[in-house]
This record gives C-alpha cells, structure tokens and sequence, in this order.
C-alpha cells in the first residue's frame, strides 16, 4: 500500500507541483468545456479564448511565485533534488 | 516530415533532459558502489518501462481519436505548463538552477557513506533503478503524449531513442555527469511546445475548431512564447522590486 502511495505520489508529482496553479488551469479548462458544450460564443473564438486564459494564469502563477517566494537573504541556491518532483 | 518536427523533434529535446537526470544518478552509483549494482538497477528499471509501453501501448489504438485527444491534450497541458513555468521561474531568478554536478556529488557522499556493500549491493541497485523508473516514466509519457495523437509513435519512439543514445554515449566517453546541457534552456523550449500541443488536442478533443486549422499550432508556440517572455521579465521585476524595498527598509 505504502509502495502504490508512493508510485501516485510520483505520478502525480508529473503534472502537478503549484497546486494553485493546477487547480487554475482544471478551472479554466473546465469552464471552456462548458463553453463549448453548451456553443456559447463563435465556435472558432472558443479555441482562442482557451489559449488566453491558459496565457494569464502561466503569467499571474510566475508573477505571484515571484512575490511571494523571494527575500532580500534568499539567493537562489543550486537546485539538487532528482525525480519527477524536481525539475 | 510533418511527424518528424511534431513529434521526433519534442520528443528528443524531452527525452534529453530526462536521460541526462537518470545518467547522473547512475554514474555517481557507478563510480561509489560499483558497476554491477549500477547496471543491474538500470536494467531492471528499463525493463520495467519497456514491459508498462508493451502492456499498455497497443490499447491506445483503441481509444477513440476525440477522447484521446482530450486526454492526452489535459495531461500535456498539466505536464507542459508546468515545465514552462519553473523554466521561467529559473530563467528570473526565483527558483534555483538545476545542477548535475552538484547532484553528481551530492549522490556520491550519500552513497559512499550508505554502510558496507555486501555480497550484492542493494542500494546503489535500488537508487538507479529508482532514478531509471522515475526519469523513464516521463520520457514514456512524453513520447505517448506527442505521438499518439498525431499518429506518430514510431517518429517520437526514435526521437526519445535518439536522445537515449547520445546522453549514454556522451556520459560514459566523458565519465562525468553532462553539467553543461542547457537543461533550463531546453525545459523552456519543450514547455512551450507541449503547452502549445496540449491546448491545441484539448481543443480538438473538445470539437472546437481552429482559425487557421493545424497552422493555429504555429500561433500556439508564438503565443505561448510571448507569455513565458513576459513572465520572465514580470518575475524578474518583481524579485528585484521586492529585494530593493526590503534593504532600503533594513
């Protein structure tokens, strides 16, 4: 059990590391899904209007990562860990 | 030819990253407890990688396109996005590089003071076949990801080989982790391709056309480009605003 935890820890390490930032882009893909779904707007705007969010949450993720995560004593340091989690 | 760029070429530039990784941990194995552990782990991780695309390739050709598609597409969205944003992370300064020497070294003290070897030396076996699985999980879903949808396998198989061939040549002739691959460079040229493959799936997947049809994949790569450019210069700012308030404040 304690392997098969860690094999999903693993796997899911793969595609998700900023939680906030997942759960933004399931958000937004869910809502143009709906979008979709339903034909709201012109079809071949739907396509672009997925781009754009996807667009705004990588550029508000890395702005806000940027705020919150630096000091004025934290020089970046070497990044060493090896695995799916740390790249 | 088609199939070569979109799938051989991402899939290389992926796979290189991800072999350059294993082939660290490997040769720190190799040099600390010896080759027959280091090889034994690496054989029995490829093996098992090899017997997960064996089981569970030949089911993708009976997934329906459109579902395969958005699947594929969501999961390289997630995978992608999340690439392209610790590149960008890393290209401004927030977040540390990623350093094989260093991790070359740092395995080694760990492994070399890791007690006495024995008849068969389980845990350097154990850390490569660990490093080999979990760095070989990616690559077989990179080249799942970029070649199933696009019915390319083989191109993106030969991609990911590719790139087997020349970290494992280059690594063993030098007999030193590979420090000086661009790695941050290539996880940013890699995240903007997969981001642009998966939004691109996840929309056909969605029945959602394109202006342009398969050319909106170009505007994708520009756009997602464009995005992780200024966030670049975004974070960078921020990092440095926030440094200069914090000493003029001390």
């Amino acid at each position: 059990m304690k392997v098969l935890r860690g094999i999903g820890i693993e796997i899911l390490g793969l595609f998700v590391e900023d939680w906030a930032f997942a759960l933004a882009i399931a958000l937004w893909l869910g809502i143009v899904a709906i979008g979709a779904t339903f034909r709201i707007g012109p079809p071949q705007a739907r396509g672009v209007v997925l781009f754009l969010g996807l667009a705004t949450i990588l550029a508000s993720s890395v702005a806000r990562a940027a705020r919150i995560r630096y000091g004025p004593t934290a020089t970046p340091s070497i990044d060493t860990k090896f695995g799916s989690g740390s790249e | 030819m088609t199939s070569l760029f979109a799938s051989a070429i991402p899939a290389f530039l992926a796979s290189l990253v991800e072999f350059v990784e294993a082939l660290t941990i490997v040769l720190a194995v190799g040099a600390t407890r010896g080759w027959t552990a280091a090889w034994a782990g690496t054989v029995a991780g490829a093996l098992l990688l090899a017997g997960l695309v064996l089981a569970f390739g030949p089911a993708l050709g009976a997934v329906p396109l459109a579902t395969l598609q958005l699947a594929v597409g969501i999961m390289l969205l997630f995978f992608g996005m999340r690439w392209l944003r610790k590149a960008v992370l890393r290209y401004a300064g927030v977040i540390a590089l990623h350093d094989e020497a260093k991790i070359f070294e740092r395995e080694k003290a760990a492994l070399a003071g890791a007690g006495p070897h024995g008849d068969f030396d389980w845990k350097g076996a154990t850390t490569t076949f660990n490093a080999v699985v979990l760095e070989g999980l990616e690559v077989v879903f990179i080249v799942i990801a970029v070649g199933a949808t696009a019915g390319a396998l083989v191109p993106a198989g030969i991609g990911a080989g590719a790139a087997a061939v020349v970290v494992v040549a280059s690594g063993f002739a030098l007999k030193a982790p590979l420090a000086n691959v661009p790695e941050n460079a290539l996880k940013f040229a890699v995240g903007v391709m997969l981001s642009s493959f998966g939004t691109f799936w996840t929309a056909e997947g969605l029945h959602v056309p394109w202006p342009g049809g398969d050319f909106a994949l170009l505007g994708l790569v520009v756009g997602f480009l464009a995005t992780a450019g200024l966030g670049v210069a975004v974070a960078r700012n921020r990092r440095e605003a926030r440094v200069a308030r914090k000493v003029a404040s001390a």
